[in-house]
């Protein structure tokens, strides 16, 4: 408060102690906003730079064993009936998070617009940038929960995490959801993703 | 003061340095590479089908779990890292007083130093944090180390409520190493004990000042 403190025995050591309080700050800090940001999540991605995806020029296509291939602006995607749903997020690595609410178009009513082939067993899912990919068997994503999602926590998704859309499989680990989706491929012999290549569970369900 | 100047006295054994060494280069290692994995563009990186970075981390993490037990069991001269361990570890009588000394001094208080032997409370309490950190790490790594490696021993559930526990003991571990980089290497009248580290001995000058109840010349007195 005054000036005339030099004899405080404080005195030399607030220089100090602001430094280490600092540094502390500074670290729990850092350390919180690592852990905290994006909900918790942490960012994978094998496709470098993170895809750019320009919302009016972006094409969602959905072809290969269908009766009515289709090509959607997302506009159109997103005027299709939507649902909301709430459920947990399991990365592989070992972290979770809970209680994500996603928003989108089940793909099941994708899969009843283009009028899949009997013998489709499997279908593709493509990510934008040409790297990534997975796979499922048909009546896997036909589960009632599988979304393709264009909005988490009442936002459009963020680029990191996939804009303008995603797969979203709850049932398995995350890297069966293939991020910033541009393309769903309906086949008759399984394509192998991208970590199923590098020896990963092509069935990765959560125990 | 006068009688110490050119003569050393021997604090740590060749074993007990091993130790320090081992467990300070694993752990440093460990927190580099635990913390490259926060960038995505560095974890993503791929060495024969698995990630480069988190595969580099458990097989340090191996090094780190089962390297001091190897040492202890298997170095020679390893008594006396057995003896230096329990004595860093074994509260003794003035510790309270010596941290009430420690924690004025710090905040620009003079007085003297309470009398201690080898190792003084501030050393114990950074003895105990690496004890308790290197178990609470340990486990928790092995459960992450295994589900890189496979699901099928432990439920996602169970892996999941794990993962913050090792992320935040390893973050805050950041402070105590600070701690104790400052005083090893830079606080004026703790610094000269690095020596002891690399040729094992100190000072006996320096020794006797602040080790007066462990310093063979001291030590009667």
């Amino acid at each position: 408060m005054s000036t005339s403190k030099q004899d405080s025995p404080i005195q030399i050591s607030r220089r100090r102690l602001f430094g280490l309080t600092t540094v502390g700050a500074g670290l729990g800090y850092g350390g919180y906003r690592l852990l905290s940001r994006s909900g918790g999540f942490r960012i994978n991605t094998v496709e470098r730079p993170t895809p750019a995806v320009d919302p009016v020029a972006f094409r969602l296509v959905v072809d290969g064993a269908v009766e009515r291939p289709l090509t959607l602006t997302l506009d159109q995607l997103q005027s299709l009936p939507s649902v909301k749903q709430v459920s947990d997020f399991h990365c592989v690595e070992g972290w979770g998070v809970d209680n994500v609410r996603w928003e989108g178009v089940r793909f099941q009513t994708i899969a009843e617009m283009v009028g899949v082939q009997p013998d489709a067993g499997f279908v593709t899912f493509y990510s934008e940038g040409d790297v990534y990919k997975d796979s499922f068997a048909r009546g896997q994503a036909l589960l009632p929960d599988v979304l393709v999602a264009y909005s988490m926590w009442e936002r459009p998704l963020e680029q990191k995490h996939g804009y303008p859309l995603r797969l979203v499989m709850p049932r398995m680990y995350g890297y069966k959801g293939p991020k910033w989706l541009n393309r769903i491929e309906f086949v008759k012999v399984r394509e192998t993703g991208y970590w199923e290549r590098r020896g990963w569970a092509i069935d990765a369900w959560i125990k | 003061m006068a009688a110490g100047r050119a003569t050393r006295v021997r604090r740590f054994e060749r074993a007990t340095r091993a130790l320090h060494w081992l467990n300070a280069a694993t752990f440093l290692l460990l927190l580099i590479s635990g913390l490259l994995i926060y960038l995505p563009e560095v974890k993503a990186r791929e060495a024969g089908g698995y990630r480069l970075v988190p595969l580099l981390h458990i097989m340090i993490g191996v090094a780190f779990l089962i390297g001091p037990a190897l040492i202890l069991l298997l170095a020679r001269g390893r008594r006396s890292a057995v003896t230096d361990i329990g004595g860093a570890l074994t509260p003794a009588r003035g510790d309270a007083v010596w941290l009430n000394w420690a924690m004025l001094s710090l905040l620009g208080a003079r007085g003297r130093a309470p009398r201690v032997a080898k190792f003084n409370a501030g050393q114990k309490l950074n003895s105990w944090y690496w004890l308790l950190a290197w178990f609470a790490l340990s486990a928790t790594g092995v459960v992450l180390g295994i589900n890189f490696f496979t699901k099928r021993v432990f439920g996602a559930e169970f892996v999941e409520s794990v993962f913050p526990y090792h992320e935040i003991i390893a973050l805050f571990s950041i402070l105590p190493l600070l701690g104790h980089l400052y005083v090893a290497l830079i606080n004026r009248s703790t610094r000269p004990a690095l020596s002891s580290m690399f040729d094992g001995s100190v000072d006996a000058a320096w020794a006797g000042e602040h080790h007066p109840a462990w310093s063979p010349e001291t030590r009667r007195s």
